[in-house]
């Protein structure tokens, strides 16, 4: 008798333990694919097109500047598309974040071979779905300056592009931590598109003091190569 | 035993359905109640640049023409090889007096500088190819009021002068200085002051090279946009058949190339003359430290001679 009670509590011991593992394993558990998915896509980031500007740098000593710089602002568009997609894909999208394959084709020539290395960096890292749920980008906080390295008949033949960006993590315990990405992307054409050479990221993350617990929390600071 | 079993299958169940309900009511985690104030930081930084063990060989030519005369139609007043081997981040800069009593590519013998008002820059890199048997991957060309232009536009070079030097119409003393495009001329420019004349203007010259290198490493770790910024000061300054693909890869190289690993020389030789012309007869001594150069695209300072490397002061 007693040995059958302890058989039965053992079944349900592992019924409980399977069936908490199906509801709380997220959307990557067994059942998430089966349940309708209901969170919200991931917002849009985009520049504010108020803080969108263009320049030249040309490699031939007498030029018409207003040539040079209508090709500076014709190419604009494309590399912003592109930036804009890197920070999409790397900070605001989470099903993305760590993923260097969604990002690479932004990239060309051996700074390709470079995503993966630095994807902690170039997205919000492989490991941020366990701290964060989501990013919210800032709409207003974010510049972009696109450089066009132009020749004598005014063609872009290189491109740069610097950048700032803010957003707004939340975190899975419900804090919240402000993320900040600076950079500089060097962009060769690619027959329409615009592909990164080569880049300088910088990422700042840092925790939100709640307002509660103002008075107590202390500040440190660690820097990830 | 088997109330041991059921003990653990019970607590593990509870502990699991304690996690839920603390998740459920939305906080009370541990790590919630220890705040982390902690600001993350992270960098990603990357450049192509030059590699491989094969050297390679540029001939940096200063032209004489006046204002209203094409580079290319001057004499070529100072010549340098700069050599670089990516895989050993070494780079040599070896002037060349431009007194240099040569055969030319173009016919005759003469000074080195004439072969290009004769022929071209391309005539003037095979002359130098002819002479030490290195064979050049490509040619920078620049003039006075270029090389005044491009020094301006990335805001002044900084020079540490290694003796004070008196210029035609100025004095630049020993000790760093931020120097505009008109000082940094004068000072490349000048030898009557020096003792020992052109040999001593081209080491001068290699001297801002290197200062240069030093100031670009320093803006470009600071600010990776001031790589337009040089890359437009200089093209815009000089005629060169180095690609653009190639010059990225050199401000690349250059992170880990830093100036205390460029050796900066002159050729070693003595004034005589020829005629009524003063020249500079070239020593046969050079051959073997081109030979060196050639080989793997720089020399040691410790395998240059004493003599080829004039003191300071």
């Amino acid at each position: 008798m007693a040995r059958r009670r302890i058989i039965v509590g053992v079944v349900i011991a592992a019924i409980v333990i399977v069936a908490l593992f199906l509801l709380l394993g997220g959307k990557d558990s067994p059942i998430g694919s089966i349940i309708p998915n209901n969170e919200p896509p991931p917002p849009e980031f985009a520049f504010n097109h108020k803080h969108v500007t263009s320049g030249f740098e040309a490699t031939v000593a007498k030029v018409d500047k207003d040539k040079q710089l209508k090709t500076a602002k014709q190419i604009t568009p494309a590399v912003q598309t592109a930036v804009t997609s890197l920070l999409q894909t790397g900070y605001v999208d989470p099903d993305t974040w760590g993923d260097a394959g969604a990002i690479d084709d932004l990239f060309t020539g051996t700074a390709k071979d470079q995503v993966e290395p630095n994807v902690d960096t170039l997205t919000l890292g492989s490991t941020a779905a366990d701290t964060y749920e989501s990013l919210d980008p800032s709409a207003s906080a974010n510049h972009l300056k696109v450089i066009a390295m132009t020749d004598g008949n005014a063609n872009a033949i290189r491109a740069m592009a610097t950048f700032d960006f803010t957003g707004k993590a939340t975190q899975s315990d419900g804090g919240v931590a402000k993320v900040t990405v600076t950079g500089t992307l060097f962009f060769v054409p690619d027959g329409n598109d615009w592909k990164i050479e080569a880049f300088r990221v910088q990422r700042e993350i840092k925790p939100m003091q709640p307002k509660s617990s103002a008075t107590t929390a202390t500040a440190s600071s660690s820097e990830s190569p | 035993m088997t109330k041991k079993l059921l003990a653990i299958v019970l607590g593990l169940s509870a502990w699991i359905g304690g996690t839920m309900a603390a998740t459920l009511a939305g906080g009370g985690s541990v790590a919630a109640a220890q705040p982390m104030f902690v600001i993350e930081r992270a960098h990603a930084d990357y450049t192509p640049s030059l590699d491989g063990n094969d050297p390679i060989f540029i001939l940096l030519m200063g032209s004489d023409s006046r204002p209203g005369t094409p580079l290319e139609k001057g004499r070529a007043d100072s010549l340098h090889i700069l050599g670089i081997n990516p895989s050993a981040h070494r780079a040599t800069l070896y002037g060349i007096p431009r007194d240099s009593f040569v055969q030319l590519s173009t016919g005759g013998v003469n000074k080195i500088n004439s072969a290009m008002a004769a022929g071209g820059p391309e005539a003037e890199v095979q002359t130098v190819e002819n002479v030490t048997g290195i064979q050049f991957d490509y040619w920078v060309l620049t003039g006075f009021n270029e090389v005044k232009t491009a020094v301006d536009a990335v805001g002044g070079l900084v020079i540490n002068v290694p003796y004070t030097v008196v210029g035609f119409d100025q004095t630049f003393p020993e000790g760093v200085h931020r120097m505009n495009g008109e000082q940094v001329l004068g000072y490349s420019r000048t030898r009557h002051s020096l003792p020992l004349g052109d040999f001593d203007r081209s080491l001068n010259q290699g001297v801002v090279m290197k200062n240069a290198l030093t100031q670009f490493r320093v803006e470009y770790a600071k600010d990776a946009a001031r790589l337009y910024t040089w890359l437009g000061a200089g093209l815009r300054n000089v005629q060169t058949t180095v690609p653009l693909d190639e010059l990225i890869k050199l401000a690349g190289l250059s992170a880990k190339l830093p100036a205390t690993r460029v050796t900066n020389l002159v050729a070693l030789g003595t004034s005589g003359m020829v005629g009524s012309q003063s020249v500079v007869h070239l020593s046969d001594a050079n051959q073997a430290l081109w030979q060196d150069l050639g080989a793997d695209g720089y020399i040691l300072e410790k395998d240059i001679p004493a003599t080829a490397q004039p003191a300071p002061n």
